[in-house]
């Protein structure tokens, strides 16, 4: 009897290997489980053994019985779960709520000031719509001067214009509070240009004031590279050309090492490896006396940067007219 | 300013090639923005001499010329109205090709052969515009390669961006002195000399100046006996190297010695010169004047006038007049070199809106000091060029000389200023480089650099010469611990956060916008631009939400129509007086058309509809914990029929809603468009700023749902606060889960289902007191609204 139980053992594991459906699982198991199958026929003839011999394979006997329903339980399981995935098809697209992006000047706003207000920089902000003082006069930039045909001006009144950058945020800031300040101000600009690729009437800036005692152009220096090895990677340097801003003195404009081509030329920078990217300077001693502080003891710098122009680079982008259009097939690429 | 290679090679020997000393001039404060080379050597084009001319049979305009190009006559078909036998001329032979491109071959011109072309200037690219052929001196030697004949020398043209504070480089000894500075060669400043005769200049005119204050000094000579005729060759190329047209020698020398000196002279006709005298006044109110490009000009008051005995001859520092201009017949000349402030040219140049070469470097301050010199250079130049003599000096008025400003020096301040640790010395040796005088701690700073009054000023010359890169940058920076946050800046940060969380796509439109074209839609006024630059962006625009449309439009056009966009920005309120600032707005604006879901597999292929917007709305506050807003029944320019305003306490603070359609036809959009537009501030104003934490129940609730009948213009809200006022105090929640209109309900009602959760923080309710208290609303919702169970 026992080796009939070895028996019976072999057999059902041979065929429950070969089983192709739940169904032919149910047949084994009615096969070798049922009423009228080998191990109920066995089960029925224990009575005819010695009575000695009957506990032990009695015992081997509820061992196969269990031994098959397991192993019929987890032939039934696994063509379940299988059959349950043939009903769908995985290739379907899921369904997908709607993904938002921010614009992309927005990305590139929050990026820039994620980088100044790691070092310290606190963001403010001011009108669009300026009085002609805080946008030129405070600026030491006097009516009639040939620096304000550096920028064409798009005027409400006489006195009232649209800010053609950010910085009278600098006066106003200034105005309200005294050294130390550590701002940029992130906003929108006008000029009086007509629109093309490299050109918008409104465009977006921010501008930067640091001002305390022996604050220095080496410290102007510092920061500028540390902005440009963020934004765009550590190998990027920054050069400094000396030049003319009404409201520092001295005024520089920078630029950095070509995005594209990492400094060694390319087409995009006429292969000088340099793009021009914006400028700054130390605040000119007019500028701190028509806030108020006094320019024998105080220093400072202040600096500027497109917005626009920083995404363009670093996206590739190269019509400025994009941003403005808002064309989905535009937006969703960011 | 342009600035040629060669020419300020004049003045200072360069070992850089043109593209290293680019970079050199930039480096210094001197942005090169193009460096154009002038290629002179013309392959094919030869020096000809124009033999016989002959009309072109079957043209009126051309001719046949016969031109001997050294041993070789061609026949040569000429349109040029100035051809004339005997003239010597550059002639491109078969083979040539001409800067333009254009390839010169043996051609039929109206059934007549033609064997090459005579040229004009414009044709050899050495002028912008020429009126005919380009006659050259006879004394050109013929046949020989034009080039070579004229001894014409590469050039390189740098197009410099001359910043508005340094007029001392709107003249090319200027530029040479930097050069000269940072390559550590000397400056090379031409000495003038000329023989003078008898009578003095000071015997013959006067010059009287009624208004030093604008005009400090003004300088004149008389050179008599000149001839007036074109220029050489030499001089007219310089001038067309730079840009500027030729037009005869004496002309040609003050505008030489101008781009030389960046002293601008002028040069009046003696003999039309009433006195002669000169007087220098201001304008009257009323005069007119007629400068020499022939236009009328009506003079603001107070504008400087050099007249001479009777009448205004000039504008001073902006343009000569038509009445006294040199031409060919003039014998004698009176030269004029003055000095005009700066403040005085800005005004009158703005006001009458003329810029010329001469305002452009008199506002920029020109060299009071330097008018002599430039007078001296021009004068020998005259003489060497167009003959004449020179009557013994000048007449100088010159009441209240200004005298070189002194500045201390500062050394610590530089330093501290540009963060170096130069000595005394170093800053010293900068500062002489370019002909300022350092006495001790005192420096004396040339009349030619007007922009440099202050110690910051001398800072700028000490960094920009010693090298901005050669400055090293910090390496530490004091840096404030407490650094204040920009609480609404942050605010619409998050915001922007939550919108595409919710799969909205930002935005950023143009702030200007049509204002006549808003006004009628809005019905508000718009802020105004004074000098717009198109009709389209002719004020300052009031809402957002019209700024969408645009988008919506733009994107539809071009096959995108299922939108969900917004956009955080300035809206501008006109302040009523256009002297005052308008009240900008920071709002947030929303707006959702076409299908809710992309058209895929699963999707219903359903329109959004107003619950899409107001459920924008509602999970915006929710997102910010704003809790106690309230939707109010309210139509405007925008929205209308499905449309609400939202309040918080008495403030309406934006509304939301199905757009117009007379908006929707406006903008030709054929499917609807829900919008919102939200105040920001407000919103950040009542967002609960507290977050407390309250214990989570620990006894279950029960839910009940009660479905009622009721008329169909009964609004839920009201049937939720009427059961909400009787529904104790473990009433927590009521929703609405289901509406129901059609074939199971009377026509003119509806069934609303509600879902009423109840909980207590004590114990477990019992069955019988929820079925009391639902049997309560049900009997006040009976009462109030004649509900029947469905």
């Amino acid at each position: 009897m026992e080796q009939e139980i070895q028996r019976i053992r072999d057999n059902f594991f041979q065929e429950i290997q070969q089983v192709q459906s739940a169904k032919d699982v149910e047949a084994v198991r009615v096969k070798y489980l049922g009423r009228k199958g080998p191990v109920q026929q066995l089960f029925k003839q224990l009575g005819t053994l010695n009575p000695e011999d009957r506990p032990r394979v009695g015992k081997l006997l509820n061992t196969l019985r269990q031994e098959l329903e397991t192993a019929v339980k987890e032939k039934q399981q696994q063509f379940k779960t299988r059959e349950k995935r043939e009903r769908i098809d995985l290739s379907l697209p899921g369904r997908k709520p709607p993904v938002g992006r921010k614009h992309p000047l927005t990305q590139t706003l929050d990026e820039i000031k994620a980088i100044f207000t790691a070092m310290g920089f606190t963001v403010a902000d001011g009108p669009e719509v300026e009085t002609d003082y805080y946008n030129f006069e405070a600026l030491n930039i006097p009516k009639n001067h040939p620096s304000r045909n550096m920028q064409d001006t798009l005027y409400i009144t006489e006195d009232i214009l649209l800010r053609t950058h950010t910085s009278p945020v600098q006066i106003r800031t200034m105005q309200s509070q005294q050294p130390p300040v550590r701002i940029i101000a992130p906003g929108r600009v006008y000029r009086r240009d007509t629109p093309d690729a490299s050109h918008s009437p409104f465009f977006h800036q921010v501008e930067g004031l640091c001002v305390d005692h022996g604050i220095s152009f080496a410290d102007l220096k510092a920061v500028i590279s540390e902005f440009a090895r963020k934004m765009f990677g550590t190998d990027i340097k920054v050069r400094f050309r000396p030049s003319f801003f009404p409201f520092t003195e001295p005024s520089l404009e920078y630029d950095f090492n070509c995005v594209f081509c990492r400094g060694k030329g390319c087409k995009v920078c006429k292969y000088t490896g340099w793009m021009e990217i914006s400028g700054a300077g130390m605040v000119d001693p007019n500028v701190f006396k028509a806030v108020g502080y006094d320019p024998e003891t105080i220093t400072g710098y202040a600096f500027g940067m497109g917005v626009d122009r920083i995404a363009m680079l670093k996206f590739g982008i190269d019509d400025i007219r994009l941003f403005f259009e808002n064309d989905m097939r535009f937006l969703t690429q960011f | 300013m342009k600035a040629s290679y060669n020419w300020l090679k004049d003045y200072v020997d360069i070992e850089l090639n043109p593209y290293e000393l680019g970079e050199k001039l930039s480096l210094i404060g001197f942005e090169v923005e193009e460096i154009i080379e002038q290629r002179l050597d013309f392959p094919n084009v030869v020096v000809g001499k124009v033999l016989k001319v002959e009309k072109h049979p079957n043209a009126d305009k051309l001719r046949l010329c016969d031109v001997d190009v050294g041993g070789e006559v061609l026949s040569i078909i000429c349109g040029a109205p100035n051809v004339a036998e005997g003239q010597t001329v550059a002639v491109a032979k078969v083979g040539a090709q001409l800067p333009g491109g254009l390839k010169i071959r043996k051609a039929k011109i109206r059934g007549v052969e033609s064997v090459g072309m005579i040229l004009s200037e414009e044709e050899l690219g050495l002028a912008d515009k020429s009126d005919g052929i380009w006659v050259l001196p006879e004394n050109v030697p013929l046949g020989k390669p034009l080039a070579d004949a004229l001894q014409f020398q590469t050039d390189y043209i740098f197009d410099i961006g001359v910043t508005p504070n340094r007029p001392d480089a709107l003249g090319h000894i200027g530029l040479a002195r930097e050069i000269a500075a940072v390559t550590g060669k000397p400056l090379r400043k031409p000495q003038p000399e000329f023989p003078e005769v008898s009578p003095s200049a000071a015997e013959v005119i006067s010059v009287t100046i009624e208004t030093p204050q604008s005009c400090p000094r003004y300088a004149a000579r008389v050179i008599r006996n000149v001839t007036v005729a074109p220029s050489p060759t030499w001089l007219k190329r310089r001038l067309e190297a730079v840009g500027m047209r030729s037009i005869n020698n004496v002309v040609d020398v003050t505008n030489y010695i101008m781009l030389e000196t960046g002293q601008p002279l002028h040069a009046f006709d003696l003999a039309k010169l009433a006195g002669p005298a000169i007087v220098v006044r201001e304008s009257r109110k009323g005069e007119t004047f007629v400068t020499l490009d022939e236009k009328e000009h009506e003079l603001p008051e107070g504008t400087v006038l050099i007249c001479d005995a009777e009448k205004p001859v000039a504008i001073g520092g902006i343009m000569g007049g038509l009445n006294s201009e040199v031409s060919d017949a003039t014998t004698d000349i009176l030269l004029e070199s003055a000095y005009f402030k700066p403040e005085s040219i800005q005004l009158s140049a703005r006001a009458l809106g003329i810029s010329t070469e001469a305002s452009q470097r008199f506002e920029r301050g020109t060299d009071p000091n330097g008018v002599l010199y430039a007078q001296e250079r021009a004068t020998q130049l005259l003489v060497e060029l167009a003959g004449g003599e020179v009557l013994q000096g000048a007449v100088d008025v010159y009441p209240n000389p200004i005298h070189p400003v002194e500045i201390d020096l500062k050394p610590r301040q530089i330093n501290t200023l540009l963060g170096t640790e130069l000595s005394t010395e170093e800053m010293a040796r900068i500062l002489e480089s370019i002909e300022f005088q350092v006495k001790g701690e005192t420096v004396v700073v040339p009349t030619f650099r007007p922009d440099v009054t202050r110690t910051a000023d001398l800072a700028e010359e000490i960094a920009r010469l010693y090298g901005l890169d050669n400055i090293p940058a910090a390496e530490y920076t004091r840096m404030p611990y407490t650094v204040p946050v920009n609480e609404s800046d942050r605010f619409v940060d998050e915001l922007r956060t939550i919108l595409t969380g919710f799969g909205l796509q930002e935005v950023l439109t143009n702030s200007m916008i049509n204002a006549s074209v808003w006004e009628k839609w809005t019905g508000e006024p718009v802020y105004p631009i004074l000098n717009p630059i198109s009709a389209d962006m002719s004020g300052m625009r009031n809402t957002l939400v019209l700024s969408l449309l645009n988008v919506v439009q733009h994107n539809i056009n071009r096959q995108v129509s299922n939108l969900r966009i917004f956009e955080i920005n300035r809206v501008f309120k006109h302040p009523g007086n256009l002297n005052q600032l308008p009240q900008e707005e920071l709002r947030v604006a929303v707006a959702l058309t076409g299908l809710r879901e992309p058209e895929l597999w699963y999707s219903h292929r359903e329109s959004v509809d107003f619950y899409d917007i107001k459920g924008i709305c509602e999970a915006l506050m929710d997102k910010i914990s704003l809790d106690y807003f309230r939707f109010i029944y309210y139509d405007n320019f925008a929205v209308s029929e499905e449309s609400l305003a939202v309040h918080i306490n008495e403030q309406r603070i934006g509304y939301l809603g199905r757009l117009r359609p007379e908006l929707l036809a406006a903008f030709d959009i054929e499917q609807p468009v829900y919008v919102l537009e939200l105040a920001v501030s407000p919103l950040l104003e009542h967002r609960r700023k507290e977050r407390k934490y309250n214990a989570i129940p620990r006894f279950p609730f029960v839910e009940r749902d009660l479905a009622v009948v009721v008329d169909a213009d009964v609004e839920a809200e009201k049937l939720i606060a009427a059961a909400q006022k009787v529904g104790g105090k473990y009433l927590q929640t009521i929703s609405v889960f289901d509406v129901y209109r059609g074939k199971q309900v009377p026509e003119g009602k509806k069934s609303v289902a509600l879902r009423f959760v109840f909980q207590s923080r004590e114990r477990t309710l019992t069955e019988e007191e929820i079925n009391k208290t639902m049997d309560t609303i049900f009997r006040q919702l009976q009462k109030e609204f004649g509900a029947t169970l469905r």
